[in-house]
């Protein structure tokens, strides 16, 4: 028990980086507001780590995509809130500086995904930009596999009609 | 059914989605709240990230940002944004900076932020005496690349001096006495600690032209030092006889200015050889010779404050008479000797380990005869004694280094 717990903050500590990017991103995707997604990717790691405390889970990463996803939910069910969406972030790293095909890209795909519904949009992010396994995806919405790879094949359909 | 070729496009479309990322600043500031709820949250891939940003900072300041650059003024620009934006986690980058990175004006501006915070004097004098600690590390991490600009040094040794006199201000705001014994205490112990720092530096650095800066921040110590050892004189504890730490302080401060007026003259004579003039400042050193020797009646009689004042007097007259000469010796060769300058600084200004071995010595002799004055001064004359004929004549100069140079050996 102990250990499992020591194991699931080993993890998060190890992968610390590239998980708080993946959850950043998903957040971001939803809320497009960079302020807000940092604040709820801050509290949504928060809390994970205060949880992994006194319980353990399975798999960190789809328990950290099923607490962002339900920080944004709350976050959206408060009333008055209005989100001002601001331009794209990109990553700060150096490789993509000048890069700005890649930037007009990203921005065009960007603004596609943004026609889809949430729902559709959080299992391809969770599927093709994370690249999460079917059972990651079901843990962390908490649907069934099938009833996953169904709409991860319908959201793609409909994203194609649009591009 | 599904992968097709057109639904590969459009998920390699979407993979490059993954170019958006969080910034840096903030999974650092997140890292650090995370540790306060787990504290065995200990992460290489953080420190990984930072080292990483930290070499990327530098290596943008040389090549891109260099001052020559016409980029320069938008590059300053762009990080005064970026430090109003995410600051904290830039601060918590900023802590390793040295003079003339790009951060360390971001780590001066943060540690004045953690004092404006801070409400109780005592923790904030706390803090300047941190902060004035952090200035010397920086320096001893200068000087250990014997090519670094004297210049950055200089700027650490500035900070340094603030931060202890700004510290040793906000000790004294206090109005009781009993307080302001406690001070003292405490500035004399965070000074002595700074001179051991210093004299360290020193010892090690390779780098010449750092001179003129430690023995700025030496001197200003030396000072502080004082300060707080004749506050601690001019309020004697409740019994009669001054204790023994204080006692103590006064014997050192003695020995120290012995010391000077031997390496001063020591100092003086070298330079004659070189064909300077050294009468003024021979003038001085007999002044100096003077006060010392006053001073030791003080401590026959034991009148310590005005032993240590008499003792300080002649300790700042040595060394005025060897910066007389130094300035001579500076404008004779307009190509001064580095070297030889932070020679000097070893030689004349730090305690050799032969002469603090023998302090202890000599200290650990006087607090076993404690509350005993007759006794102390006996061993101040058997001090005498070492220097002095069996007639009581003096030895002169010459022969006293002879006899301090076979002491070392």
């Amino acid at each position: 028990m102990k250990n499992k717990q020591n194991k699931n903050l080993e993890n998060l500590a190890n992968n610390y980086s590239a998980l708080v990017d993946s959850i950043f991103r998903f957040i971001y995707f939803r809320t497009n507001n960079k302020g807000i997604a940092e604040d709820l990717t801050q509290d949504c790691f928060l809390s994970v780590v205060k949880y992994l405390k006194e319980n353990n889970v399975d798999n960190i990463r789809a328990f950290l995509f099923k607490t962002a996803r339900n920080k944004v939910i709350d976050y959206y069910r408060q009333k008055g809130r209005i989100i001002y969406s601001d331009s794209l972030v990109l990553a700060n790293d150096k490789g993509s500086r000048d890069d700005f095909s890649i930037q007009y890209d990203v921005r065009m795909i960007k603004e596609k995904l943004d026609l889809l519904e949430s729902g559709d949009k959080e299992v391809l992010a969770m599927r093709y930009i994370e690249e999460m396994g079917i059972k990651e995806i079901a843990e962390a919405i908490g649907k069934s596999q099938t009833a996953v790879r169904v709409k991860i094949f319908r959201a793609l359909r409909k994203l194609r009609k649009l591009l | 059914m599904i992968f097709n070729s057109r639904n590969k496009n459009l998920i390699r479309e979407l993979c490059k989605l993954k170019v958006v990322k969080a910034d840096d600043s903030f999974k650092a500031v997140l890292f650090e709240r995370l540790k306060t709820i787990e504290k065995n949250l200990t992460i290489e891939a953080v420190e990984k990230l930072f080292s990483e940003k930290q070499r990327f900072s530098k290596e943008l300041f040389s090549n891109v940002f260099g001052k020559k650059s016409p980029l320069f003024f938008p590059a300053l620009m762009i990080i005064v944004f970026v430090v109003i934006g995410t600051g904290a986690g830039i601060t918590f980058a900023s802590q390793a900076a040295l003079p003339g990175e790009i951060l360390y004006p971001i780590k001066i501006v943060s540690e004045k932020a953690r004092i404006a915070l801070t409400v109780s004097d005592d923790e904030k004098a706390r803090l300047h005496f941190e902060f004035s600690s952090k200035r010397l590390d920086e320096v001893a991490e200068l000087a250990k690349d014997s090519t670094s600009d004297p210049k950055l040094a200089e700027i650490a040794i500035e900070g340094y001096k603030k931060e202890l006199n700004e510290g040793q201000v906000v000790l004294f705001s206090v109005q009781d006495k009993e307080e302001t014994k406690k001070a003292a205490d405490v500035l004399a112990d965070i000074t002595s600690k700074n001179k051991e720092a210093i004299a360290k530096i020193g010892k090690e650095t390779r780098n010449y032209k750092m001179a003129d800066s430690l023995k700025d921040a030496w001197e200003d110590t030396v000072e502080h030092n004082d300060r707080a050892a004749l506050i601690m004189l001019s309020r004697p504890a409740s019994s009669p006889i001054i204790n023994s730490a204080i006692q103590k302080k006064v014997f050192d401060k003695i020995i120290e200015a012995e010391d000077k007026i031997v390496e001063a003259n020591k100092y003086l004579l070298k330079k004659e050889e070189k064909g300077i003039d050294i009468s003024e400042a021979k003038i001085k050193i007999s002044n100096a010779q003077e006060l010392f020797d006053k001073a030791r009646d003080f401590i026959k009689r034991a009148e310590y404050e005005s032993a240590f004042n008499k003792a300080k007097e002649a300790y700042g007259m040595a060394i005025n008479a060897q910066k007389i000469v130094e300035r001579m010796n500076d404008r004779n060769d307009e190509d001064k000797d580095d070297e030889d300058k932070l020679e000097m600084f070893k030689i004349y200004y730090i305690p050799d380990n032969a002469t603090t071995s023998e302090k202890q010595s000599f200290n650990s002799t006087t607090s076993a005869v404690l509350n005993q004055p007759a006794s102390i001064i006996n061993q101040v004359n058997i001090r005498e004694r070492n220097h002095q004929d069996d007639d009581g004549e003096q030895l002169d100069w010459d022969e006293k280094i002879k006899y301090n140079d076979k002491k070392k050996r």
